[in-house]
């Protein structure tokens, strides 16, 4: 090749790689910034304005609503029932999708397909009428109360729903797919070689457990417990139907001050502190994360 | 010595085993569904003794392994260390030291944990397993890399890990699965020496299983050759070199010629019309195939005087020089064409492609075998 050709031949619409990165990105960015960026900048704005009784709004710049937000003990507590009631969820989550999710990593490749398709497809109904089926199984006439009753065991139908046992029941089970597949997602590194190697130098099952298996399929367990958290935080119509009006969260109360109290600038702020709280969870993670590297 | 003892008198199949038989496996076998793995395996381990579990890949020999580790359990058969039958224990408890062909070190652990978790699954006091883990890590030379992640360290570093993870147990049996088969060329031959030492050393009772014909010569102290879930052969690495039981054998520890032939007497076959003298357990009589191993035929120019081997004469028809070898094809008249490998060196007479020579080796190293072979 002589010096002349070097330059590569003028090529008017070749993009380098370095050049298409920022337009392949650009449709999620624009569809983020619409459908995210934006509603979250306009509900800054609104947890700012001042709510006038009677559901008017006056336009101006206050932390009123978050000093009530933070000062009244109503709120204070609600905030901490919601991240109570979600982490339990979140732990029982864990607890019944574990082995599961081991069972199915476990399985014989020509089974596993269709065992991940059993789990992923609850999905395939909405929440709205898995939730339903829950108040048909635990109502006070439901399924379980008839048997209870039956039995003889109790006199009295068992409150089941309408309280948090009902909204954890709820979430737990319509949570269980996402949880399910995070692990799974996570269980790469499990090698079985590895829980053998356990067992042949003296480790009963359950130290193999917790020993080997637990530790190197903690990314999977800390990415599920992110997203049933997360989920479990945001949810809205199954606390709202299994709770009954009596199990009042974030999501639930947030719902009444926008559309039966009409007072904008509360629901706004609270939804802030939802924000927020989604953020303190992903500092966790990523914490927990970095320190199982 | 086991004649005086009564027990070892009362258990037909212990006494079997002329000397002391500490691994013994008794009529083994692993069937999946229609396929038989491992069909009436009977092989006895002495004490101290490290036995090759060689064969082609598919032959049952790790299924054998992971039975006796407790991490396959055995269709029929029995297992018996020491006498005493093992497989109702779970691999837990069965106090064996195994590594594995991928190593399985613990990704999540140091090199220190990973070799301190048998002990610590064994309820040792901490200091005693510091010491230990000290001592193991010592063995293999690895001391300094004690506070190391597995995936720092390279294959051979990973491997002496996994080593000294099965050995600071100290158990009774070690069982080792292609230990060296993820190694290169010159590490391989390093890790040879290097297990073979330490296991003379600790004077353990080893299974070591592997498909390198080298690795079982040159480490063991017995072989046990399994084909197709049976056993084929089990004796000292001369006994299956010299001496191969069956052609499959034969062909399995290293390359050999295979002449077709007819057998006239027990100690000479025929090929074509050539006599040969052979090894002498020949089947007399009938078609049989005679096998020779390519190093063990001397090419000497034609008018040689005759001495009391066996002699054919030929025609280079290829001659590779392979360094530490030259490979001779040598075409005898009547078309079978043999193999011949001679060591390089300056004393020796090299032959030129075309050159027409005379091949000359032992009766003792033409073997017999039948036909269908």
């Amino acid at each position: 090749m002589t010096a002349t050709d070097t330059a590569p031949a003028a090529a008017p619409f070749r993009l380098s790689g370095r050049q298409i990165v920022p337009l392949l990105i650009m449709p999620i960015l624009i569809v983020n910034a619409v459908s995210f960026i934006w509603p979250t900048l306009s509900l800054l704005r609104m947890s700012l304005n001042e709510p006038i009784a009677g559901g008017a709004i006056r336009e101006t710049l206050t932390l009123q609503t978050y000093v009530s937000v933070m000062t009244d003990s109503f709120y204070l507590e609600l905030v901490w029932n919601s991240v109570y009631l979600c982490s339990i969820i979140t732990a029982f989550t864990l607890l019944l999708s574990y082995p599961i999710a081991l069972f199915i990593h476990r399985a014989d490749p020509k089974w596993k397909s269709l065992l991940t398709l059993m789990v992923i497809s609850p999905l395939l109904v909405s929440a709205v009428v898995r939730t339903y089926g829950w108040v048909i199984i635990l109502g006070d006439q439901g399924l379980i109360n008839a048997l209870l009753l039956g039995s003889g065991l109790v006199d009295q139908p068992v409150r089941l729903i309408f309280n948090n046992f009902g909204v954890m029941v709820g979430l737990v089970e319509i949570l269980m797919p996402y949880m399910i597949l995070s692990l799974m997602a996570g269980f790469g590194r499990l090698d079985p070689r590895l829980e053998e190697a356990a067992q042949s130098l003296g480790a009963k099952r359950l130290t193999t457990l917790y020993r080997v298996t637990i530790p190197l399929t903690a990314p999977g367990i800390a990415l599920g417990c992110l997203l049933v958290f997360v989920l479990s935080i945001s949810s809205f119509v199954t606390p709202k139907l299994l709770g009954g009006g009596r199990v009042f969260l974030l999501a639930t109360e947030i719902y009444d001050q926008s559309i039966v109290l009409l007072n904008w600038p509360l629901a706004a702020s609270l939804s802030m502190l939802v924000l927020v709280i989604f953020g303190a969870a992903l500092v966790v993670y990523s914490r927990v994360v970095k320190a199982l590297d | 010595m086991l004649a005086e003892n009564p027990i070892h008198i009362a258990n037909a199949e212990a006494s079997d085993a002329r000397s002391e038989a500490h691994l013994q496996l008794t009529h083994l076998e692993k069937r999946y569904g229609d396929f038989l793995a491992v069909e009436d395996l009977s092989v006895s381990v002495r004490r101290g003794e490290l036995i090759a579990l060689l064969g082609p890949s598919g032959c049952g020999k790790t299924t054998t392994l992971r039975m006796i580790a407790g991490l396959a359990s055995a269709t029929s058969g029995a297992i018996r260390v020491d006498g005493r039958e093992i497989q109702t224990l779970p691999a837990h408890a069965r106090d064996m030291g195994l590594v594995f062909q991928s190593y399985a070190l613990f990704p999540h652990m140091t090199v220190e944990r990973n070799v301190a978790f048998g002990l610590e699954m064994r309820r040792n006091s901490k200091d005693q397993i510091a010491g230990r883990v000290a001592k193991a890590l010592e063995l293999v030379q690895l001391g300094h890399l004690a506070q190391r992640r597995p995936r720092e360290l390279s294959g051979g570093q990973q491997q002496r890990v996994a080593l000294a993870r099965a050995l600071v147990i100290e158990p009774s049996i070690l069982l080792l699965d292609e230990p060296l088969s993820n190694l290169d060329a010159k590490l391989r031959d390093q890790m040879r020496v290097e297990i073979r030492d330490i296991q003379q050393r600790l004077g353990i009772t080893t299974v070591f299983v592997t498909h390198d014909q080298v690795e079982a010569l040159s480490m063991c102290d017995r072989i046990a050759v399994m084909d197709k879930g049976r056993l084929a052969q089990i004796g000292t690495p001369q006994d299956i070199y010299e001496r191969p039981a069956t052609p499959f054998v034969a062909e399995f520890v290293g390359r050999i010629n295979k002449l077709p032939g007819r057998g006239t007497s027990a100690n000479e076959i025929t090929v074509g019309d050539r006599r040969f003298g052979t090894a002498g357990k020949g089947a007399a009589n009938g078609a049989v195939t005679a096998m020779i191993r390519p190093h063990r035929i001397e090419i000497v120019p034609r008018g040689t005087p005759a001495d009391n081997r066996n002699a054919a004469e030929g025609v280079i028809t290829r001659a590779t020089y392979v360094g530490d070898i030259l490979e001779y094809m040598v075409a005898l008249e009547g078309g079978v064409t043999l193999a011949v490998e001679t060591a390089t060196g300056g004393h020796r007479r090299n032959f030129a492609l075309g050159d027409e020579v005379e091949l000359r080796w032992a009766h003792e190293d033409t073997l017999v075998f039948g036909a269908d072979a």
